[in-house]
């Protein structure tokens, strides 16, 4: 067994009243505005997705933490409603509640805690559960239904099935995808999992937490100016096969991943100068996997890649203690 | 010096037993071998005889061969270096031999084997061309060799369900633009009940995004291989 | 005699050649896609091990020290082709699945492992039984694994349906699920083995 020490070091000592469950509860507030106004959009059953989401999260936790990690004082500190409400945002209405169920436990059981719980995991947890459902469900995880405004009281199973704008485009060309306005993505008017629909509430919700201080702009921006240098020049060379910039930042959950998943404090590098090399590594690859990959969007892939390389950026990014000597310098 | 001598003729030793001990070997499997690959044939010749999804023969059930004499009767064309024919088009060879058979009600039948790079190496299909007043009907396939592709992806190309989305392709999809296409390729959306999708088939687009999530690259080689019998068979029967 | 039983066993649990000694990822990972390729796989590596040990153990006092490698390395083709020629033969469809995993046998680390560790220095009776021993632990390992994930993969094991179509979580079945169970496997097999020596310790 590992043996924690803890050392106290030197005064001074800062104080500080925040933990773990207020940065959660902030990150979930942040959230509300766009499940809520999912429901509205895809129907009753991304609520329903959403909830059993949040208290399921919380439920396999304790579950985990009792009776396999035998902590007898676990308190919930809400990181598990985080994981269950991100991946409540991740997926299709079309999946049904057991598929989602064994995608969470999977995301909390080998996406977090066989490494050791929170703060050890080296994956973000909502993203190995994405990743699990969407090689595990394929058909259930990409079809989407079509939004319906204001129609809440609609079963998805009711509802007329889509492809995603990617998709469109993948199979067929700039020409499938013209009818679509840029905002209808703004306001989430387009096909795609429960959360990726409207960038508008997304950013209203980052914004909270950047006002909270809980996030700093170095990730998401870096990731989104990447995709947006990438696909221009890309737009430039073929726009008939690669669509505009504007639309790839706008489609395939670019906006969730950028601002709410590269971000978990976790898998992301902890030096502003890490998190744009992060944010970078994110965008090239996301792109690479949307242009020349199997699958048409790869924005869960990119971060799942770039979290392994953290470790790496922290000790290469690595600020010099003061008045330690640059090395070979 | 003595001493690498030695070792030398001690290693050669070694190689030339295990070597006389794998031509016994290969001696005695010899036949099992050959056996094993023609009773795979004639398995695969009986299901691109019979009509699409049904078990029921399209030849008299006395013409279906048995043996390696009877094959070997029906062999139409064959080369000696084993290839048929090589479209550069289409990125799809045409195997050695070929065969001929005579329908229930006298048309003519043929059974090519032709392979196409997949996506670990080569996909060899063996499909049924039927003639009908001077037109290619494409009756059916069976995927002979896919070992090279993913398992869970590529590989699904022989099942049941998939193998379905091949079977009966008149010569109209063949002649439609640049051939027989997977729908990806074409720049179709996959469609949802199989009246649409035999819409589909016949304009020359093949559905198989829907049945094969993620897999384009093992079922184009099908079509291509398909692509290159048909254009084959035109060139060769007149 | 104690010695020789153990010989044979410390291959299934204690030194299992997967789980605990990992060795043969390679085939390990790639054929167990269903329990019957897991089982073909197993039986194929299983009869090329026990012939180079044997042969290994009889001819190891002809064998000069420096050429010893290669000469390990000419025994051991010699018997995948041979098993390969066999399977080709008699199990065709098997055979045509398994591909070019049989020929790969030649570089499995288990193989080579045992003859360099234990034939090249134990009598022709304790390599036969290392030899069945680390067989029958592979072939159990693959089985066990094929079976874990044909069964979460497809709902069938040995292609007998268990809930067949009702649950299906199909990543299993592609290499991410390899990796997967047989890290869960690999940490059970530690645990069983964790919680034996605690046991003992009393």
């Amino acid at each position: 067994m590992m043996v924690r020490t803890f050392k106290t070091t030197t005064a001074p000592h800062v104080r500080h009243p925040d933990d773990t469950s207020k940065i959660m509860r902030d990150v979930l507030i942040a959230l509300i505005p766009v499940t809520i106004f999912s429901g509205f959009i895809f129907g009753w059953y991304a609520w329903v997705l959403a909830i059993v989401g949040v208290f399921g999260g919380e439920l396999t936790e304790y579950i985990i933490m009792r009776f396999f990690r035998k902590d007898k004082n676990f308190i919930p500190d809400g990181s598990a409603s985080v994981t269950g409400l991100l991946l409540a945002l991740n997926v299709s209405v079309k999946l049904p509640l057991w598929a989602f169920l064994v995608g969470l436990i999977f995301a909390l059981v080998v996406g977090k805690h066989i490494y050791g719980g929170l703060g050890a995991n080296p994956f973000n947890p909502a993203l190995v559960g994405r990743v699990f459902l969407l090689i595990s469900f394929p058909v259930q995880m990409t079809t989407w239904v079509k939004p319906y405004w204001t129609k809440f009281w609609m079963s998805p199973w009711d509802m007329v099935t889509t492809a995603t704008p990617l998709a469109m485009l993948k199979e067929g060309g700039s020409s499938a995808i013209n009818s679509l306005k840029i905002s209808d993505f703004f306001i989430g008017n387009i096909g795609g999992s429960i959360g990726e629909v409207s960038a508008l509430l997304l950013i209203i919700g980052f914004v909270y937490l950047m006002a909270k201080k809980r996030v700093t702009w170095h990730i998401p921006v870096s990731y989104v100016g990447t995709v947006l240098i990438i696909s221009t020049i890309f737009w430039l060379i073929n726009p008939e096969k690669f669509g505009t910039p504007i639309f790839h930042i706008l489609s395939g959950g670019l906006m969730l991943g950028a601002l709410f998943m590269a971000t978990d404090m976790v898998t992301s590098p902890v030096t502003p100068k890490g998190m744009l090399l992060f944010g970078a590594g994110c965008g090239a690859i996301t792109m690479i996997i949307r242009y020349f990959g199997g699958y048409p969007e790869g924005v869960s892939f990119s971060i799942l890649i770039m979290n392994a390389f953290v470790p790496l950026i922290d000790s290469f990014t690595k600020p010099r203690k003061f008045g330690e000597v640059k090395q070979n310098g | 010096m003595g001493n690498i001598i030695k070792t030398g003729l001690i290693l050669a030793t070694i190689t030339l037993v295990l070597g006389f001990l794998l031509g016994l070997v290969y001696m005695v499997v010899k036949e099992p071998i050959e056996n094993a690959e023609l009773n795979a044939k004639l398995k695969a010749i009986k299901v691109v005889l019979s009509s699409p999804g049904k078990e029921e023969l399209i030849i008299d059930s006395d013409e279906l061969p048995k043996n390696l004499k009877d094959l070997e009767d029906r062999i139409w064309k064959s080369d000696e270096d084993g290839i048929l024919f090589e479209s550069s088009k289409y990125k799809a060879k045409v195997l050695s031999p070929a065969y001929k058979f005579t329908g229930k009600n006298g048309e003519d039948i043929y059974i090519l084997t032709g392979s196409a790079i997949g996506y670990g190496g080569s996909v060899i299909t063996m499909a049924s061309f039927i003639k009908k007043d001077g037109e290619f009907y494409e009756n059916a396939i069976e995927v002979l060799d896919y070992s090279q592709e993913t398992p869970g992806l590529g590989a699904r190309i022989a099942e049941k369900e998939i193998k379905k989305r091949f079977f009966g392709i008149s010569s109209n999809a063949f002649n439609a633009s640049d051939g027989l296409k997977v729908n990806k390729d074409a720049g179709v959306l996959p469609k949802s009940n199989e009246k649409e999708i035999e819409e589909l088939k016949k304009s020359g687009v093949v559905q198989t995004s829907d049945v094969m999530t993620g897999a384009t690259i093992t079922p184009r080689a099908v079509v291509n291989t398909l692509n290159a019998m048909f254009e084959f068979l035109t060139q060769e029967v007149k | 005699m104690a010695g020789a039983f153990s010989d044979f066993t410390k291959g299934i649990i204690k030194e299992n050649p997967t789980y605990v000694q990992a060795l043969g990822m390679c085939p390990t990972l790639a054929t167990t896609t269903s329990a019957i390729n897991g089982l073909g796989m197993g039986v194929a590596t299983l009869a090329v091990l026990t012939m180079s040990n044997v042969t290994i153990s009889l001819v190891r006092k002809f064998i000069p020290e420096k050429v010893r490698i290669p000469a390990y390395i000419v025994i051991i083709a010699s018997f995948v082709t041979v098993v390969d020629l066999l399977m080709h033969g008699f199990t065709y469809d098997l055979w045509k699945t398994l591909g070019l995993f049989i020929p790969l046998i030649v570089v499995n680390c288990i193989i080579l492992g045992r003859a360099e560790a234990f034939a090249s220095k134990n009598n022709v009776f304790r390599s036969l039984l290392d030899g069945l021993g680390m067989g029958v632990g592979f072939t159990l390992s693959l089985i066990l694994l094929g079976s874990v994930r044909e069964l979460l993969g497809n709902g069938t094991v040995f292609g007998v349906k268990v809930w067949g179509d009702a649950f299906k979580l199909f990543m299993m079945i592609l290499p991410p699920g390899a990796y997967i169970v047989l890290g869960l496997l690999a940490g059970l097999f530690n645990f069983i083995g964790i919680k034996k020596n605690e046991k003992a310790k009393g």
